[in-house]
């Protein structure tokens, strides 16, 4: 049948754009270690199998975990972005949407203030702040769910309300923590909100492995009901999906990725709203193309992003989320624009 | 949900696989200590910057932070960018084998960075007293092999602080130091900073010292101090000359009442904890009592 | 198929529905008739389970409604809601595949019975285009598929229920034929239909049924042929009108009530 043909050509041209993206993300990765302000010949290192201490400390401690975390959180951000817009039906929602970033924000704000007046043993002073930022990023989601889930199910525009006035909350706290420290805290401050993938080490990166691969793990397995979510709710659980454990334990997973790339990396904006809608309208819509598409796309935007941020400025840095801000700005405008437009046909 | 365990345990198991792997194999610092003049130094922080050359040692120092200004020569040195946001692969592009830094260097992931890769790293305490800066310069002058002329550095800073005129008994002087005067208001200097320390050694109370740090102040609380003497960091007045800072409307009415009796003064010279404290205090006796 | 005895709704202080008994059975088509505000939609949707009863059950297949599981419910109940809009894009094949969620087989098998189902009810051309550009008709003959798919595990529909929210109201009048074709068919095969719609027309010559419900109470129940009368009609909605008969040949005949 000419319809059984036509369904198989669309449905094989999703592997050679895998293959595709996969080729574009190796050959990022190789640009990102090649480039520093530290020349590092990455050829004659693999050729030759020699290279100075610094080479090898540069490629290996320094770059590699780098890269291979930007990747990481590219990924993870982006599939956040896909799955909760397909949750909460609006193309216009991002990681950010649930409050969990700014709650991070929050408590590593309070916990760089504490450390400006309070001496830690060394150990711990490396983690609090990032242990922190976490435990605000868990106890938002707590908050939420409390005001926005019920036995009888959770409302979606409930949910997205809650999140906005966490984020207003937590943007509050955070101003008045700012008015309070010296001008080096503030400093610190800001310049974690913006968010940076210096220092970066193999630690933070195996932590960061776990939820960002077991979520899209997840998403991955419950990409048909999250589909028929996106339709319509209703719908939904007429055929059978039990939406509201769908939203809880999808709200928990995105929660745990943002909170652990957040805790390590700062504030990376834009990437959960930008690149599923990239995705959309390069390869496709359905989630079966789109999560696999948004995780490779993300990887390789926030690998680009901080190859720039390093080195645009050497040896200074620029904080990444400047960047995929600046990316992110007028795109978000061309979609509100592009929406509005639909809107007037209605 | 038993394939989901599964793939969680393996997971676990894995991650601190690669974290035991990589803590292994990173290099181990080296030990020996080496001479003067084979240091690399990296300086970051205007005062350590000033210090080190204060002691002799500019032909190791390779490269400085952008809060660095003085001496003059600092200038051409390559930037390692702002101290408080230090790039690793920056810093180790100058091949260092010291990094000296003031506090609020960071951030500290970009610190442990370099300890790892070998780099020797001294964080230097900078309590806002006289002792402090001594001990500072003792310090440096300990970790750079250079403690003869770090005694006489502090011999020269001593000397110079004891021979500043103090300031008369009767004097009417209030003197207020501000950070930035604009539009937005006023921030001016509180406890544990520079201009504080400078107003307490010349015996002069900083009517701000309620207040800790640099903060904002509100225009009431100026007039009601009614300084005679208003200190303005270069910085920070954008190239206006002191009478028109004095017609902004953050400083108008001041200027009014009292007259325009606003100075302005070097940043580094009033902000840092450097050797030049002695001429920064010698400056303000003669803003104060001409 | 749907067996309601007793069933009291009461939200806040209205009554929406008074000691509702009704029996829905396989092997017909149930148009519920009333005014607005009568009941009709809170009485469908408490065969959807949206309402909790203040008294009364609601048995679906000889087991209480709620005691259901969602994913096995789904495989026997469909709903078909009124012309939707707000979907994200994707083929139409793609998403009557996601119809086959609560089944196990393999990809091939599912898109086998979208074909094969596709072909029966002639929308094989909408197949390949997006849900986002279809008109509300197309739409509409997309969801009876749909739910025809979520349904069907043999060509025996016999303890299938389907539910229809003002199923011709985005129609042409040849895709209403299409549509009713199609129920008729379901009807046939063993299948349970309930229909709400405002053209009592159009729907009271398709159903074999009719429940006439007033003020939150049922008012008369049975067979369309007995019951499309001018006294029940006059009844229900509170009007003055005729029952005209359209002979359109010697076997077939159309009543249609006139106000």
């Amino acid at each position: 049948m000419l319809v059984k043909k036509q369904i198989a050509i669309q449905q094989k041209g999703y592997v050679p754009t895998i293959m595709m993206l996969c080729a574009v993300l190796l050959a990022v990765a190789f640009i990102a270690l090649n480039a520093g302000a530290v020349k590092v010949n990455i050829w004659q290192w693999i050729g030759s199998g020699s290279a100075s201490p610094l080479q090898h400390t540069i490629l290996w401690d320094i770059r590699l975990p780098r890269i291979l975390m930007t990747m990481l959180t590219g990924a993870g951000l982006a599939i956040c972005g896909a799955v909760l817009q397909a949750i909460c039906r609006n193309p216009l929602a991002d990681p950010g949407l649930i409050g969990v970033s700014s709650s991070a924000a929050l408590c590593a704000g309070a916990a760089l203030a504490l450390l400006s007046v309070v001496q830690l043993p060394p150990l711990a002073m490396t983690y609090f702040v990032p242990l922190s930022a976490f435990v605000g990023a868990t106890l938002s989601l707590i908050l939420l769910l409390k005001i926005a889930d019920s036995a009888q199910g959770m409302n979606t525009l409930v949910l997205i309300l809650a999140g906005v006035a966490i984020n207003a909350g937590a943007m509050t706290l955070l101003g008045l923590i700012q008015y309070v420290v010296d001008d080096a805290t503030l400093r610190q401050i800001t310049f974690w909100s913006m968010g940076s993938y210096a220092g970066i080490n193999y630690t933070s990166l195996s932590i960061t492995t776990v939820p960002v691969v077991l979520g899209a793990y997840y998403f991955w397995q419950i990409r048909h009901p999250l589909m028929l979510m996106s339709c319509s709710e209703k719908q939904a659980k007429y055929q059978g999906v039990n939406t509201r454990k769908v939203k809880l334990t999808s709200l928990w997973v995105v929660a745990a990725i943002v909170a652990v790339c957040v805790s390590f990396t700062g504030i990376v904006g834009f990437v959960g709203l930008v690149v599923p809608h990239i995705c959309r309208m390069l390869f496709g819509a359905h989630l079966r193309i789109l999560l696999p598409t948004s995780i490779l796309f993300g990887a390789i935007l926030v690998a680009l992003a901080d190859t720039l941020a390093r080195t645009l400025i050497i040896p200074a840095e620029i904080p990444i989320g400047l960047i995929t801000s600046m990316v992110g700005v007028p795109f978000f405008l061309y979609l509100i624009v592009r929406e509005k437009r639909k809107f007037n046909y209605v | 949900m038993k394939n989901g365990k599964l793939i969680f345990t393996t997971q676990i198991l894995v991650s601190l696989l690669m974290l035991s792997l990589f803590t292994i194999a990173s290099p181990i610092a080296q030990s020996q200590t080496p001479l003067s003049k084979d240091m690399r130094i990296v300086s970051a922080g205007g005062s350590v910057t000033e210090i080190l050359y204060a002691l002799g040692m500019k032909p190791q120092i390779v490269a400085a932070d952008t809060s660095s200004m003085y001496p003059q020569s600092v200038s051409t040195l390559p930037k390692i960018g702002y101290y408080r946001q230090l790039s690793v692969e920056g810093v180790l592009a100058m091949r260092p084998t010291h990094l000296y830094a003031a506090l609020g260097v960071g951030p500290e992931q970009v610190l442990a960075q370099l300890r790892n890769a070998g780099v020797k790293v001294h964080v230097f305490e900078q309590a806002r007293t006289v002792t402090g800066l001594i001990k500072q310069i003792r310090e440096i002058g300990e970790h750079t092999n250079a403690s003869e002329e770090a005694e006489r550095l502090v011999l020269t800073v001593n000397n110079q602080l004891s021979t500043i005129k103090k300031l008369s008994a009767h004097h009417q002087q209030r003197a207020v130091f501000l950070m930035s005067a604009s539009e937005r208001g006023i921030m001016a200097a509180g406890r544990n900073t520079v201009p504080n320390l400078i107003m307490d050694i010349v015996g002069l109370r900083n009517p701000y010292d309620n207040i800790e740090g640099f903060k904002p102040v509100s225009i009431e609380s100026f007039l009601a101090i009614a300084p005679t003497q208003v200190l303005i960091a270069a910085h920070r007045t954008g190239g206006l000359s002191a009478q028109e800072m004095c017609q902004q409307p953050a400083l108008a009415q001041w200027a009014s009442m009292q007259g325009c009796n606003l100075h302005i003064v070097d940043a580094l010279l009033f902000l840092g904890l450097t050797p030049r404290l002695p001429e920064a205090v010698a400056q303000f006796t003669s803003i104060v009592e001409p | 198929m749907f067996n309601l005895s007793a069933v009291t709704v009461v939200a806040g202080q209205k009554t929406l529905l008074n000691d509702v008994s009704l029996v829905f059975k396989s092997n017909s088509i149930t148009a519920i008739l009333g005014a607005n505000g009568a009941g009709k939609s809170t009485l469908f949707k408490s065969l959807l389970g949206e309402y909790p009863l203040n008294k009364g059950i609601i048995k679906f297949d000889g087991r209480p409604l709620d005691e259901y599981l969602l994913k096995d419910l789904s495989k026997k109940r469909a709903y078909i809601a009124q012309a939707k809009t707000g979907f994200f894009s994707m083929l139409v094949y793609e998403y009557l595949q996601l119809a086959r969620l609560q089944y196990y087989e393999t990809d091939e098998q599912s898109q086998n019975l979208v074909l094969k189902f596709s072909d029966q009810f002639h929308i094989t051309h909408l197949l390949m285009r997006d849900v986002t550009q279809l008109s509300g008709g197309e739409l509409q003959l997309i969801e009876f598929v749909r739910a025809y798919l979520q349904l069907y595990e043999t060509s025996n529909m016999h303890n299938k229920c389907l539910l229809l929210d003002e199923p011709a109201s985005a129609l042409d009048i040849k895709q209403t034929r299409l549509l009713y074709g199609h129920l008729k068919t379901f009807q046939r095969a063993g299948g349970c239909i309930i229909i709400i719609d405002h053209d009592i027309n159009a729907v009271a010559n398709l159903a074999t049924n009719l429940v006439y419900i007033k003020l939150g109470e049922v008012l008369a129940t049975g067979a369309s042929s007995e019951l499309f009368t001018k006294a029940h009609i006059d009844d229900c909605f509170d009007t003055s009108g005729q029952i005209i008969v359209h002979k359109a040949n010697s076997l077939h005949e159309n009543k249609m009530y006139h106000v």
